[in-house]
């Protein structure tokens, strides 16, 4: 097991620094930059620039200058939204992605594990077929598809809940936020819930478990569930990828000041350290939390050795 | 094989297949029936066996195709899938140039008299009287709605079957050599397709995109092509190096060898041909896979340019108006999603039909 974390944590590093350096290298090649806008820049003006930040030096003492301070976690200051430091930004607005990522994966496990058991019970039934094409219906519906869709009927024309914009964590606007986002894994999960406990419940154990007269709650809640869930724990990690690229168009549609939706201005506004700090931290967290899905999986299933 | 090595090379061999692969056999072998008979003698069984494997592959490869088919057939929402699929393809295709026959109206014809320089609800006239003219409406500038979303289905499909097959090129061939090589090629190549694959990817496309923003909408839409396909090659190369690792110590792969084919042959002629189910279900599967990325680039801004218009972008446009002219994004949004819930049922069908044992329930 600590052989599997260390070598896992052997490729998770020089992951990030690919993640950082291709990043990097994408918005230095790119002609043009933050300050190349419409309006060309006095000669005076641009030398000062290029002199405060370093644009002078060679290439390699800004790479390296830019990869030490984001491997302290220093990600500097912004360039569009002048004074306040990357750091800041995102410590300000994880929260409203996470929150929304967060509550819509819950939603969807509750949610999709359950109809992924009923489907999977009362196989080939009416509410197998049911389910399974409402979940196909699901992965297929584009979240900004189905977002305005949702705010159509639930705000403008039943006057529910508030169409858009944040009114903080724990408020009636965050139900079509969190609907829109969790429907794909809803749809996902149930299907791969579907599937996993169709083929545990064929397996020699649950025989032995009926042979043995156990009730079949006790069978579907103690022995069941356990393996069929598997192919649900493996699904988180690129769950969080999903989320992740999910909240983006979320936070778009609904004007949530989320991770989101800076990374996309921060893009269009070319504003490098914005954008470099943002792919830098979500790359971090992204990939330790697939680690300790791994991690996790080893736990859950003893079948698994490293 | 290694128990023969240490006998005497005089002792007649036991089985002329065997020995005929190592070692030269004393006399010539008996030509079989409908053998090419080479002027070096001792590769003919070798020979003889790759074309009886080759036959014998491609007999069963055959029945494989018409199997699949058949189960396909069966597959009542596959079949409804297939069915409007090439419905749509068939509008996007042919309903541009019939619309402009009929009424005259293309995706970028914006009107020149004022009065219709506005949204019109679908299936009105100027009058505000029903009217065939607009049967999806207008967007804001006038614009025949029904023509720019059969414009953006056109897109959507090209981007998808494109972005595809640049996945299919590079995925087959990493992966497939990967495969084939082996030992620490294929460790060191598939450590990079481990990294590459924890990437958060799509971010860096959207970084890349923003970055090298094309002042055309085509230049834009070819980065577009190539950003999307070279992302999504990664699990094509996995699911062609599994294939390739249980083929490639199978007997014909032996025989072609003996036989001195060279390794791009044998991959590339004699293995990818028979990895080709599993590639095929997933190249169906990913083909709605790009069309939704790519909606979703487009969506942010990022994808398909003015005067194009992809799903993404209409539907990007539409919710700038969603409360007034709700249709903006109704048609385009729903148009997208039947392809796409139409596109999976079909990826599925194929996979329960060319894979019985990977079927679920």
């Amino acid at each position: 097991m600590l052989r599997f974390i260390i070598r896992r944590l052997l490729i998770t590093i020089p992951t990030i620094l690919v993640v950082i350096t291709l990043t990097w290298g994408l918005i230095r090649l790119a002609p043009g930059n933050f300050y190349s806008g419409e309006k060309k820049l006095p000669k005076s003006v641009e030398a000062a620039i290029r002199e405060k930040y370093g644009l002078n030096q060679p290439w390699y003492v800004q790479y390296a200058k830019t990869m030490s301070h984001i491997l302290r976690l220093d990600f500097g200051t912004s360039l569009k939204y002048e004074g306040q430091s990357v750091n800041h930004i995102i410590a300000r607005s994880l929260p409203v992605s996470a929150t929304v990522g967060l509550l819509a994966y819950l939603l969807a496990l509750a949610v999709g594990i359950g109809v992924g058991c009923i489907a999977a019970l009362k196989q080939n039934s009416f509410w197998d077929y049911a389910s399974m094409t409402l979940a196909m219906l699901g992965i297929s519906i584009p979240n900004f598809v189905l977002g305005p869709l949702l705010v159509l009927t639930f705000s403008l024309y039943l006057y529910w809940v508030p169409p858009a914009r944040w009114y903080g964590f724990f408020n009636r606007g965050l139900i079509l936020p969190v609907l829109t986002l969790s429907a794909v894994y809803m749809a996902y999960i149930a299907r791969l819930t579907r599937a996993g406990m169709l083929e545990v419940l064929r397996s020699d154990y649950i025989r032995t478990a009926r042979a043995k007269g156990l009730s079949e709650k006790a069978i579907i809640m103690r022995h069941a569930l356990r393996g069929g869930l598997m192919p649900v724990v493996s699904f988180t990690g690129p769950a969080l990828a999903f989320i992740l690229t999910g909240t983006v168009v979320v936070e778009r549609i609904f004007s949530l000041p989320g991770l989101g939706n800076y990374f996309i201005q921060a893009s269009l506004n070319r504003d490098e350290p914005l954008i470099l700090g943002i792919v830098a931290f979500v790359a971090m967290t992204l990939l330790m939390m697939n680690l300790l899905v791994d991690i996790a999986y080893g736990f859950l299933d003893p079948r698994i050795r490293y | 094989m290694d128990e023969r090595e240490d006998k005497p090379r005089t002792t007649e061999p036991v089985d002329p297949a065997l020995t005929s692969l190592g070692t030269a056999p004393r006399e010539p072998l008996r030509p079989r029936a409908g053998d090419i008979v080479h002027t070096a003698p001792e590769f003919a069984v070798a020979e003889a066996d790759v074309r009886s494997a080759e036959r014998h592959e491609f007999v069963r490869g055959t029945s494989l195709w018409r199997d699949a088919w058949r189960r396909l057939l069966k597959n009542k929402l596959a079949v409804v899938g297939l069915v409007i699929v090439a419905l749509l393809t068939l509008a996007s295709i042919l309903g541009p140039p019939i619309i402009k026959a009929t009424t005259g109206f293309t995706y970028d014809y914006i009107p020149r008299e004022v009065e219709l320089l506005k949204p019109f609800p679908p299936f009105r006239g100027v009058d505000g009287k029903f009217s065939w003219v607009h049967p999806m409406g207008t967007d804001n500038s006038g614009r025949d709605l029904l023509a720019r979303v059969l414009l953006g289905g056109r897109i959507s499909l090209m981007v998808g079957i494109i972005a595809t097959l640049v996945s299919l090129v590079i995925g087959i061939s990493y992966g497939a050599i990967s495969g084939y090589l082996g030992g620490r090629v294929d460790m060191l190549m598939m450590r990079i397709v481990d990294v590459l694959y924890s990437l958060p990817y799509i971010i860096l496309v959207i970084v890349l995109l923003a970055m090298f923003r094309s002042t055309t909408p085509v230049g834009q839409m070819v980065l577009l092509f190539l950003a999307l396909g070279s992302v999504s090659w990664l699990t094509m190369a996995r699911i062609v190096r599994g294939q390739v690792l249980s083929l490639k110590n199978q007997e014909f792969v032996l025989a072609a060898r003996a036989t001195g084919v060279g390794t791009p042959q044998i991959i590339f002629r004699h293995l990818v041909p028979n990895a080709l189910g599993p590639v095929i279900v997933y190249a169906t599967l990913t083909i709605p896979a790009v069309m939704l990325q790519e909606a979703f680039l487009s969506f942010l801004g990022f994808g398909v340019q003015p005067p194009y218009a992809s799903w993404g972008s209409l539907a990007a446009d539409g919710i700038q108006n969603l409360a007034i002219f709700p249709w903006q994004l109704i048609f385009p949004g729903l148009t997208m999603a039947l392809m796409l819930f139409s596109l999976n049922f079909v990826g599925d069908g194929l996979r329960d039909a060319l894979d019985p044992q990977m079927r679920k329930g």
